[in-house]
């Protein structure tokens, strides 16, 4: 081996062994923040879409614009009224809540003041249990600690096995963060929108809350988290929890 | 690349920018750790990164280049970790690495902590092009591309920043520790 390819090699080599995968929660950081920041349209108004126009020209084009954002802005403090959600679109008003309706999932909910909620990006296939940051949850984030995501799909079980085989695939997937999900701390009866359910509680060092419910050949999964919690249960974890189960609505 | 994902992000639906978001999360980190060789302030860099994506996807002309963008994107999030970040300057005074943290490789300790050193001690544009070629596999001209610089500036840059990292490794030390730089 050359000195030149022996030198590479180290080189390589040394790079490769730092972290190839971003922290667990850094994309949420990321996601959380966007309704804060507005996206530049720079064809309108300056940058490298900069159209030419002379001074009367430009003029005629601020003034459409200044229409054009008071007509979007009373549609959006309208479209505020009927529903959450992120990034340029409508976004939950703060004293009141407000009802979303999954694009993907047959139910919607009551969201509370101060929650952001977001559509699911893809489909969940049934497999697996979803964490945060997968792209097939409708997402619930409160302004403090606490979320909820929330996914459906398919299910010819009952609501026992459907149960028994979510606490199963909790603990296949999150078994090396969250070895307490192969023997839960409780899992109880509780009804969601109506519907028998169940309600798993585990402690992985954070408080997870799983629901599970099946409803009209959907099975649901509805997991909450909160990482300022470091219990399976907590009164106002749990409270804020069924609230949000008691106010589904299925379709 | 979903390249439809970039266009309807590029319309302001938040959705198509998280699916593509998580899928180059890990690249942007992986890239920004390795320039900054701290975690924190990767994380900072990465997060900025995706912000300033999600602000300025209008201005992207060709959604093709959404990947190479983002690149450009991190490094210069890199470049302002750097200015922003006086410990590092001072970390590399006393930099020590943390055998215990890193994995058993042909490479030797010696090595691994003389790279480190060295790496340190490199500008940020510097280090930005040995991450960009070596980690990242970029060719010459396309890190140029990346970065907006002429290409005998990329190469300029990778020249001084290998000659210093040889040097590190056979403990020459009598390099000067700034950075000297041929813009073409």
């Amino acid at each position: 081996m050359s000195v030149r390819q022996s030198f590479d090699h180290r080189l390589n080599d040394w790079l490769d062994e730092g972290p190839q995968v971003a922290p667990y929660d850094l994309l949420l950081a990321v996601l959380e923040e966007l309704p804060s920041h507005h996206q530049e349209r720079r064809w309108l108004f300056g940058g490298k879409w900069r159209i030419p126009m002379n001074a009367f020209a430009r003029l005629g084009l601020v003034a459409a614009a200044v229409i054009a954002a008071v007509v979007v802005g009373a549609v959006a403090i309208s479209g505020m009224r009927s529903g959450p959600s992120i990034g340029n679109e409508s976004t939950p008003t703060p004293s009141a809540s407000s009802t979303f309706t999954s694009r993907l999932y047959p139910y919607s909910i009551s969201v509370p003041a101060g929650w952001t909620a977001t559509w699911a990006a893809a489909r969940w296939d049934g497999s697996g249990a979803p964490d945060i940051q997968d792209l097939v949850n409708d997402n619930f984030i409160s302004s403090g600690t606490m979320a909820m995501i929330v996914v459906a799909a398919p299910t010819r079980k009952d609501l026992a096995t459907y149960t028994a085989d979510g606490i199963a695939a909790t603990y296949a997937v999150h078994k090396d963060t969250c070895p307490a999900a192969q023997n839960p701390e409780s899992v109880e009866s509780i009804t969601v929108g109506g519907e028998p359910a169940r309600l798993e509680s585990i402690n992985c060092g954070i408080l997870i809350n799983v629901a599970y419910t099946v409803h009209a050949g959907q099975g649901y999964r509805f997991t909450f988290r909160d990482p300022a919690v470091h219990a399976a249960t907590n009164t106002a974890d749990k409270a804020t929890f069924m609230a949000l189960l008691a106010s589904v609505q299925f379709k | 690349m979903d390249e439809a994902l970039v266009v309807r992000a590029q319309g302001g639906d938040a959705q198509a920018f998280a699916a593509l978001a998580a899928s180059t999360i890990d690249r942007l980190y992986a890239i920004a750790y390795r320039i900054l060789r701290e975690t924190e302030l990767a994380r900072d860099a990465t997060q900025d990164a995706l912000l300033e994506a999600w602000r300025d996807l209008p201005s992207l002309r060709d959604p093709a280049r959404w990947e190479a963008w983002t690149y450009r994107l991190v490094v210069h999030a890199c470049y302002n970790q750097r200015r922003s970040d006086r410990r590092l300057s001072a970390a590399i005074q006393f930099f020590r690495v943390d055998r215990s943290s890193v994995p058993d490789t042909a490479l030797s300790v010696a090595d691994r902590d003389e790279l480190e050193r060295g790496f340190r001690r490199l500008p940020a544009e510097q280090r930005a092009v040995i991450v960009l070629h070596h980690y990242q596999g970029l060719p010459l001209t396309e890190v140029a591309d990346v970065l907006g610089i002429p290409a005998g500036t990329a190469r300029s840059r990778l020249h001084y920043a290998t000659r210093r990292l040889r040097a590190a490794l056979t403990a020459d030390a009598t390099l000067p520790a700034t950075g000297e730089e041929r813009t073409v």
